[in-house]
Parts: C-alpha cells; sequence; structure tokens
C-alpha cells in the first residue's frame, strides 16, 4: 500500500480518486443509462476533466503516483451506479460522487504544505463543485441539495480508508 | 453557523488556533487545542487584512442582488429564489469573516469593497433586464470564486486555506449555476484560474 503523507502522497491519493470518477464515467456512459443529448455531452466532457485532474495530479505526485484508479473508491462507485435503472437516477448517483470529490479536496487543502500544491487542489476543488451543478440541474435536484453556503468536508474520501491501491 | 455554536468553540481555548475555529465551524474540522498556529502578530495582522477584504467583497455581492431583487428582474419565481438564496450566502459569508477579522484582533469591514463597488457601477445603474441582471451576478460570482482561489498560500495560519475554498468552491457553484442563462459554459474549464481576483488589502 502506497503511503499517503506529504504533498505528493495526497496527490497521488487525489489522483487515484481522479481516475476512479474517470472509471465509473466511462462506465456509465457504457452501460446506457444515460440518453439525453444534454446528459451524455455533459458527462462526456466532465469525464475529460477528471483525465486532466489525474493527469495534472499524476506529474505533481511524480514517483508516488500509482496511475490506477482508487479500488475502494471505485467499488463503492459501482455499487451505486447499479442501482441506478435510469437517466435521472444515473445523474443523482454522478452528484453525489463529484460532492464527495470536492468534499475530498477540502480534505486535502488542510494537510497540502507548498503553495503549488496548495493552489492545485484549489484550481480543481470548484471545478468538481461545478459539476455537481451541472448534474443536478440535469437531474432536476432542489436547490437546497445542490448549493450549500458552505462546501464541507463531511462526505470526503480519506486514505485511511479509501488507501491508494 | 450560529452564535452559540461559534462561541462553543471559542471557548476551548485561547490557544485554539482561528483556523481551526473557522474550519470546525464549516464542518470536519479539529476542535482539538493546537498550538497557536497565526504566525504571531504579524501573521493574524495580514490574515486580518485578507479576510477584511473577502467581508468586503461578499459584502458587495449581497449589494448586487438586492438591487437585482429590488427592482424584480428576475423574471421566474425559480429565479428569484436562486437569487435570494445566493445573497443569503454571501450575508453568511461576510459575517463570518467579520466575526473573524475581529478573532484575530482586527476592524472588521462591513462594507462593500469601494474599489469593486466602482467597477460595478456602471453595470448596476445600467441594469434594465433580465439578462443584464443575470450577467452582473455572474460577474460577482466570478469575482468571489477567484478572489478566494488566489488567496491559496497566502495565510499565515494555513488552516485559514481550507476555511477560503469553503467558500470559494460555493461561489463557484452560484457561477456555475448562472452561467448557462447568459449563453457562457457552466464548467468552462478543467482547471479555474483566479483571473479576475481582488487583492488581498485592494479597497479596505
Amino acid at each position: 500500500m502506497a503511503q499517503s503523507s506529504g504533498d505528493a502522497g495526497l496527490q497521488a491519493f487525489a489522483q487515484s480518486v481522479e481516475l476512479a470518477l474517470v472509471q465509473v464515467y466511462t462506465e456509465v456512459a457504457s452501460a446506457g443509462t444515460i440518453t439525453s443529448p444534454a446528459a451524455i455531452d455533459a458527462t462526456t466532457t466532465i469525464a475529460q476533466h477528471h483525465q486532466e485532474h489525474a493527469r495534472a495530479l499524476g506529474d505533481a505526485a511524480g514517483s508516488r503516483a500509482t496511475n490506477v484508479p482508487n479500488r475502494r473508491i471505485l467499488t463503492r462507485f459501482r455499487a451505486d451506479v447499479r442501482k441506478a435503472s435510469d437517466e435521472p437516477a444515473a445523474l443523482v448517483a454522478l452528484v453525489g460522487f463529484e460532492n464527495e470529490a470536492a468534499s475530498t479536496y477540502m480534505f486535502v487543502l488542510g494537510s497540502l504544505e507548498a503553495t503549488p500544491a496548495l493552489q492545485l487542489a484549489a484550481a480543481i476543488l470548484p471545478v468538481e463543485s461545478e459539476h455537481a451543478v451541472v448534474l443536478a440541474g440535469l437531474a432536476h435536484m432542489a436547490p437546497a441539495q445542490t448549493f450549500p453556503s458552505f462546501e464541507t468536508q463531511d462526505q470526503a474520501f480519506k486514505p485511511d480508508e479509501f488507501p491508494v491501491s | 453557523m450560529d452564535g452559540v455554536t461559534r462561541r462553543r468553540f471559542l471557548q476551548i481555548g485561547g490557544t485554539l488556533s482561528m483556523g481551526a475555529v473557522l474550519a470546525a465551524c464549516i464542518g470536519g474540522g479539529s476542535t482539538k487545542r493546537s498550538r497557536d498556529s497565526s504566525g504571531g502578530p504579524q501573521g493574524r495582522q495580514s490574515d486580518a487584512t485578507i479576510l477584511r477584504t473577502l467581508s468586503s467583497v461578499e459584502a458587495a455581492a449581497v449589494v448586487v442582488y438586492t438591487r437585482i431583487l429590488e427592482a424584480r428582474l428576475l423574471s421566474t419565481p425559480d429565479g428569484s429564489e436562486l437569487g435570494a438564496l445566493f445573497r443569503s450566502h454571501h450575508r453568511e459569508h461576510a459575517e463570518l469573516f467579520e466575526r473573524t477579522t475581529t478573532d484575530l484582533g482586527g476592524r472588521p469591514f462591513p462594507d462593500p469593497n469601494p474599489v469593486v463597488m466602482q467597477q460595478l457601477e456602471p453595470a448596476l445603474d445600467a441594469l434594465g433586464d433580465e439578462t443584464a441582471a443575470l450577467r452582473l451576478a455572474f460577474d460577482v460570482e466570478t469575482i468571489l470564486a477567484d478572489t478566494y482561489q488566489a488567496t491559496m498560500g497566502t495565510y499565515a495560519d494555513k488552516s485559514f486555506n481550507v476555511a477560503a475554498m469553503s467558500v470559494g468552491g460555493a461561489e463557484s457553484r452560484h457561477a456555475a449555476a448562472l452561467a448557462p442563462s447568459i449563453g457562457l459554459a457552466p464548467v468552462p474549464d478543467a482547471f479555474e484560474a483566479p483571473e479576475r481576483a481582488v487583492g488581498a488589502g485592494n479597497g479596505v
């Protein structure tokens, strides 16, 4: 098991979260649950963003990067997606993943030390939040579920519970 | 965060860092005693200057939404509801940073940032339809989101990084909700860049 301490370790952990997201979006697309053009466009773009995040985090983590999806998180994601039998349900599941990703960056920000590492995490966190808004809009979720007054760490994935594979 | 909750955190101990207080208030933060991580008097003064800037840009956003809502420029009930919700968030954010400025020994800045208001005044004066109102609201949300992001790594108390992005992320959500209504992509890029940030101390 790779260690997730230090900036590089945290970035490697964040990369594993991003790669789990890339994988689950790929699987959702293959499953054919998402069918409307707007939702297909949105999820395709969002998956590309996660791929870009993973690449940047991998570069930042250097030799600590494993370049593989976080196994436990992917297992969790797959379990949630399996329960979604139609597009709205799949979108709601994806909203949850994006909120968890944003929350994870909140957690990571609390431990990062170097300014470039903080800046990278802070450049990604709002994008995950925006993804959640886009998907929630497509799923017609209520504003109260979409717009918290503060982002929190409450839904964060943590390396001790979801270690980098 | 209500007053009672905040007082409870403050009562934990005088050496508890203000950043930990703030982080605890927004959820997930530690409430354990810790060494003073505020960076001493100079660090607290520097952080107070940043927080005064943050409360001032939040106050500017409150003014913008108030003008939009009072002019009834948001035509749908959903639009008005969102405008009112976002304004309430900005009030909450402003109050938090004002209180934390006081906690750091600084003088809170409750007024709208004059530099930002000077920039916004032409658009505020020309507000005539819903599109102009939505464009202005989007601009304000973007300025705020960028301002929070630009503070990363500048705090003497590192826990403020978390607190700042807890608000910055919320502002980005607002901007993403408004963007499509003025023909913009809600998530244009994979990474946010703080291009429209208000510099710390600017206008306060």
